[in-house]
């Protein structure tokens, strides 16, 4: 092959790169995009929430303690260490898995961190839609995830969305949380949700 | 060179062939939860996020804070509080309020935009709106937006403030 011709495959190729790219987590990747980033916030999928986006619940605002230096945020030798951090996903999209990335080195305890929605129309009815816990003892950092989405399809204003916690102690440290989403326009995109014609009015056979 | 043609025809088909349709994006209304908002050190344990996903407060006034990020040159229709605003004996601060405020990023000057408030006793959620927004155009170069919301009681239960805006 001539080196023109393997620079214009070269070129071809390097294009459609960044197209293939896998992302980490590997289940639950997507390879949409969003088409405006109007808020300032993340433009693909996944929404990253970094520990720096959690605070106090105020039940007792010394039990956690941001690790600027290493990124992460900690429980302390105080009971509590409730946090939240609100989650901002563009209206209609689904919500194909959860993760997180933690440090656990506490052996007698573990804790879960929820991915939760509540309604704004009515009063303290909140849903669980994903759940990553914790399990064992071990310096090192590890992931943990949730597949498996009650609701996915994120609808505003009629609910808001968080992400929430509460770090046992000292060696249980929460590094970030991680969802995935994709599109979900098209002819599911109106209250059919589940993918069948079960809702619809009339089917012709 | 038609070998050529050959390897770059693949390559197109095989980038045709993936999901690339584009998602929405961000759109109106804006909805800051109740997990967004962070006290002003004044008072740091004067308040709660319980689990169900709203800020209660403890009987005292309490400020609580969350940054706006919204598209520049986008237009500020309405604001609206998400709140249950039950019985209690607080007298400074009786309602659930939420101000939309604009600062100058190259002074001190403050400017309210709207301002949202319960009304009376109720165990169901109110929905307050004020759809007279001053400084209602978005300029991210010249100002930054933030939210805040005034509790008092644990019978004050804030959800969320939905700002709904045209482009």
């Amino acid at each position: 092959m001539k080196h023109t011709q393997s620079f214009i495959v070269i070129l071809v190729l390097a294009a459609a790169v960044p197209t293939l790219a896998v992302a980490p987590d590997g289940e639950g990747r997507d390879d949409d995009s969003v088409a405006a980033n109007l808020n300032g916030f993340p433009a693909t999928s996944p929404l990253v929430i970094p520990a720096a986006a959690f605070a106090t619940n105020g039940d007792s605002p010394s039990s956690t303690n941001m690790i600027w230096y290493e990124g992460y945020i900690a429980g302390t030798a105080l009971a509590g260490g409730c946090i939240q951090a609100p989650v901002y996903l563009p209206d209609n999209t689904e919500i194909t898995s959860f993760y997180i990335s933690y440090i656990d080195e506490d052996g007698g305890q573990d804790f879960t961190v929820w991915l939760t929605r509540t309604t704004n129309t009515s009063v303290a009815a909140f849903l669980d839609l994903a759940t990553a816990s914790t399990t064992g003892s071990s310096p090192d950092v590890r992931t943990a995830w949730d597949t498996s989405i009650q609701e996915p399809i994120v609808q505003l204003p009629e609910y808001s969305y968080y992400v929430s916690t509460c770090l046992p102690s000292a060696s249980t440290k929460l590094i970030s949380a991680r969802i995935y989403f994709e599109s979900n326009d098209g002819i599911f995109a109106d209250g059919f949700e589940t993918g069948t014609t079960s809702n619809w009015t009339t089917v012709e056979p | 060179m038609k070998r050529l043609a050959g390897i770059i025809l693949g390559v197109v088909v095989a980038l045709t062939a993936l999901p690339t349709h584009a998602l929405e994006g961000y759109s109106s209304p804006m909805v800051v939860p109740a997990a967004a908002f962070h006290n002003d050190g004044e008072d740091p344990s004067g308040f709660f996020f319980h689990p169900d996903g709203y800020l209660e407060a403890n009987g005292s006034p309490v400020s609580m804070y969350a940054a706006v990020y919204l598209p520049d040159g986008a237009t500020v229709e309405s604001v609206t509080l998400k709140a249950v605003d039950g019985s209690d004996t607080c007298s400074a601060q009786a309602s659930v309020t939420a101000v939309l405020d604009r600062a100058s990023i190259s002074s001190e000057t403050i400017h309210q935009m709207a301002l949202v408030s319960t009304t009376g006793a109720s165990s169901t959620m109110q929905s307050p709106t004020d759809s007279t927004v001053f400084y209602e155009t978005i300029s991210n170069i010249h100002y930054r937006y933030y939210l805040r919301v005034l509790l008092c009681s644990a019978s004050h239960h804030f959800y969320s403030v939905e700002i709904n805006y045209s482009e």
